[in-house]
């Protein structure tokens, strides 16, 4: 091998040395820094949790004590923030007002513009837990707008955690346009609660397929008692996997009126996953009407199908479960999934055990993947 | 003759410094991506992504199969562990798998079991028959399923997959312990984007010297003997870096089998676990990568750095042997189960990049490894060997495998921080040094016999794991009929690396 060689392995070597030593060095300083850091702040933390339990409880406090300097007021208006998301009433609305007399917010703001994405981030969590009235603006800017995923996402919690049905729309719009998951839109729809419920009556009528599915799941989730026509009307959507949301939705309600609708959709030439979904639902409904359709399904081909009946006959009534019962007897070898639910049953009965899964979670993941077949990498 | 030799040898030679070159340079862009990616997890997780996730009823349920044989030692541990996890909707499968120990008798009395007539379908092939199905008769979550054993250890997964009734299915091993907010962390992929994800990855680490408390891991320690304390940076090397690194680009190849959560009806769709492959982990998400790109469907595999499982790993030269001659055995079955993926456009970066790497730097890398301390012994034989140069060449190899260990450490302690002992971390960064000195060159050896095992098709006997037990009053296990790939394999990156 040539000089050069051994120059250019020399030079390699010395390369790798000092990587090594600056890694390590780096590797150590970072260690002692955050130690230093840990114990400064758990030092600080615990002088400073008695102030901020004044500020929670004592009417009179004097103000003033806020305004600490330095590491002492960020140490003290980062635990206020943290606190904020634990209180609820008068306690939280006290403390969010102090933060804002500490002028929090238009620090906030500031970060919310800066160059750097944890700042915004930041500033993201600050909006929802003090939750002003300029907090929405601000988070749906943020949301909307802002260049960084993990920026849109943090704001998507914060718009969740904020509770305020005008956020509705603009997070169905994030989530339409793939700026934030849906998965992560549809927890802070979800966290919004019954505020959100008539903006998801909305877009249960997008044209989006995605949007369709999301909406009704939620508005199950969230018991929408108001939104059941719409759910009956989403059981003849076009695509498959709002219908078999829309299913599962109107046995979470639980409302009576859905049954004729789900009993629509347990016939053959309906998909199977809409058929198992409709049969867990109308177990989960419980309305005695439909204990000839579902004893129907018992012997399916369709795992999930003849599962969900039998699982849905026990737990309807005493009528489900006495004809369960005589079809088990009746049927021999061919009623595994009857036997196996009224086992179920019994060992709830008598021990209270709830380990014994009713439903077969066919989830909503079987449909996606049907619908994915259309999709291109 | 000799010229002829000599002249090989120097070719020989400059091939080898060619492919160090390239080896090194693609272990660079692997660090980068990987430091990326774990600086992007840890803000997400600062930022509080999974806070409110353990009382959120969009929390998808999950089914923990735990396959078991002959885990007398640590099965109650295990499960105890299990049902201490931070998680608001899941379920453990136990499958017996034929053990000949008193697992099956020790689950039993503990949680109550009653036999119960429940129905397993057929939805992945299974070759063991199913015996009995148990759950106890209090509010557990468990169903202990007892099987006829077939040797293998994915065969009593797929038969665990037969049995779950959730949309989840994770798949862990007896004697490993998750974190208990693992579940909560590996489950965030699947949440943020369930149309697209369909299988995520946690971190494995080394159990071993580990204070262990009611099925938690409480104390993370350095174990006490220098081949468990390597495997403590290769396994760090492999995930932090490897792993990691691999995931930013879209492209993991391996979800751990002491650890990974799936979209059951995805594996169903694709078979389940092969029962008749070495290395049932990496060719289950092979087949994955192979199934979904073929249907040209959109799909997501993510590597997520902070869950962590901890399992225990050999801590005897002769099980080690036995555990590494499997891991290349089981990654070239599985290269050549899909080599029709490799260098396919249709496949994408599968075909065009993944798959590639893998046959050149990790599964021939002991063949160069080997055949290149063999050319040293001849070249000094012949009196061809430039010994200034192979001295300088020895010190940037040793050198440049000490860098990536040292950045793996470096981005443990910028993120997740595990070990708090500045004792654990001057004993990872001597077992980084110490690893070169004889570790790596018998690790190269293992791996060339595993190949040359399977162009034989003869396969050496399985050496079961030492068990302590994670409270140290274990039994050890009894010999499989057949080798498994039980425990984790940690990835061919750098464990199997050059």
């Amino acid at each position: 091998m040539g000089a050069t060689w051994v120059r250019l392995l020399a030079f390699a070597g010395v390369v790798v040395i000092t990587l090594s030593a600056t890694l390590l060095l780096l590797a150590a300083a970072r260690i002692v820094m955050s130690n230093f850091r840990d114990r400064r702040r758990a030092a600080l933390e615990q002088e400073l949790r008695p102030l901020l339990v004044r500020m929670i409880i004592d009417s009179e406090l004097d103000v003033g004590l806020l305004h600490q300097p330095g590491a002492r007021g960020e140490t003290l208006e980062q635990m206020a923030v943290d606190e904020l998301r634990k209180l609820k009433g008068e306690a939280r609305a006290k403390l969010a007002r102090l933060l804002r007399s500490r002028r929090t917010m238009v620090r906030a703001r500031r970060s919310a513009r800066r160059w750097r994405s944890t700042k915004r981030a930041g500033a993201a969590l600050i909006f929802a837990a003090v939750a002003d009235e300029e907090s929405l603006p601000e988070l749906q800017r943020l949301l909307l707008e802002d260049r960084d995923r993990e920026v849109r996402i943090v704001a998507t919690r914060a718009l969740g955690e904020l509770r305020d049905e005008g956020a509705v729309t603009s997070l169905v719009s994030a989530a339409q346009q793939g700026r934030v998951p849906w998965g992560i839109a549809k927890a802070a729809l979800f966290a919004i609660g019954q505020p959100a419920i008539e903006g998801l009556k909305t877009a249960l009528r997008s044209p989006d397929q995605r949007t369709r599915m999301f909406s009704a799941d939620l508005l199950g989730l969230l018991n929408a008692l108001p939104a059941v026509p719409d759910l009956l009307g989403a059981l003849d959507d076009g695509a498959l996997e709002v219908r078999v949301a829309a299913a599962r939705a109107l046995g979470r309600i639980g409302a009576p009126r859905a049954v004729p609708g789900l009993v629509a959709c347990l016939p053959v030439s309906e998909p199977p996953e809409l058929r198992a979904v409709a049969a867990e639902a109308l177990g989960r409904i419980g309305a005695g009407e439909t204990v000839d359709a579902l004893a129907g399904l018992l012997g399916d081909t369709d795992f999930s199908i003849a599962h969900n009946a039998a699982q849905a006959l026990a737990q309807i009534s005493a009528e489900g479960r006495e004809r369960l019962e005589e079809l088990v007897a009746r049927l021999g070898s061919g009623a595994d999934h009857g036997r196996e639910a009224l086992a179920g049953a019994r060992l709830r009965e008598r021990h209270g055990g709830s380990s014994f899964p009713r439903a077969a979670s066919i989830g909503s993941w079987r449909v996606l993947a049907v619908r994915s077949d259309k999709r291109t990498p | 003759m000799i010229a002829a030799l000599r002249e090989a040898l120097v070719w020989f030679n400059v091939s080898v410094l060619a492919y160090f070159l390239l080896l090194n340079t693609s272990y660079l862009v692997l660090i980068v991506l990987a430091a990326l990616e774990a600086r992007r997890d840890f803000r997400e997780l600062q930022r509080g992504g999974d806070r409110d996730l353990f009382a959120d009823p969009l929390a998808p349920s999950i089914s923990v199969i735990v396959p078991a044989f002959n885990e007398e030692a640590v099965i109650i541990e295990s499960v105890r562990g299990l049902l201490n996890l931070r998680y608001p909707n899941f379920e453990i499968i136990v499958v017996d798998d034929g053990s000949t120990d008193a697992t099956f008798r020790l689950l039993e009395d503990e949680f109550h079991l009653v036999e119960v007539p429940r129905v397993v379908p057929d939805a992945t092939p299974t070759l063991g028959a199913l015996r009995s199905v148990h759950v106890p008769q209090g509010r557990e979550p468990i169903t202990v399923i007892r099987k006829v054993s077939v040797g293998r250890k994915a065969d009593a997964v797929n038969a665990g997959i037969n049995a779950a009734r959730s949309s989840l299915v994770c798949v862990t091993d007896a004697d490993s312990i998750l974190d208990r907010n693992s579940l909560l962390h590996v489950v965030r992929p699947f949440i943020a984007d369930p149309e697209a994800v369909v299988a995520t990855g946690g971190c494995i680490r080394v159990a071993n010297g580990s204070v262990v408390k009611h099925g938690d891991l409480v104390d993370p320690r350095m174990p006490g003997g220098w081949i468990a304390r390597i495997q403590v940076v290769e396994y760090l090397r492999a995930f932090l870096m490897g792993r990691a690194g691999w995931s930013r680009l879209g492209a993991v190849l391996i979800v751990s089998g002491a650890f990974g959560l799936f979209r059951r009806d995805v594996l169903i769709e694709v078979g389940g676990y092969d029962p008749t492959c070495s290395g049932e982990d990496a060719e289950l998400i092979t087949r994955i990568h192979h199934h979904f790109r073929r249907a040209r469907r959109t799909y997501r595999i993510v590597f997520v750095p902070e869950p962590v499982c901890w399992t225990e790993v050999p801590s005897k030269w002769r099980s080690l042997r036995g555990q590494r001659q499997r891991w290349s055995r089981g990654m070239a079955e599985t290269l050549w189960s899909h080599r029709a993926v490799i260098g396919n456009p249709r496949y994408g970066r599968m075909g065009l990049l993944v798959l590639p790497y893998f046959v050149v730097f990790e599964l021939l890398s002991p063949i160069f490894e080997v055949g290149g301390v063999a050319a040293v012994a001849l070249g000094f034989w012949v009196g061809v060997l430039d010994v200034r140069f192979a001295l300088l060449f020895l010190l940037v190899a040793v050198g440049y495998s000490f860098v990536l260990t040292v950045a793996a450490l470096t981005i443990e302690v910028f993120s997740y921080r595990r070990y708090r002992r500045w004792r654990d971390l001057g004993i990872a960064v001597a077992a980084a040094l110490l690893e070169n000195v004889g570790f790596r060159q018998v690790h190269a050896w293992w791996r060339l016999q595993g190949l040359f095992q399977v162009i034989r098709g003869r396969f050496s006997e399985w050496i079961p794991p030492e068990r302590a037990g994670f409270s140290g009053t274990g039994t050890a296990s009894q010999p499989r009929e057949e080798p498994t790939a039980d425990e984790d394999r940690a990835s061919l990156i750098s464990v199997e690396r050059d």
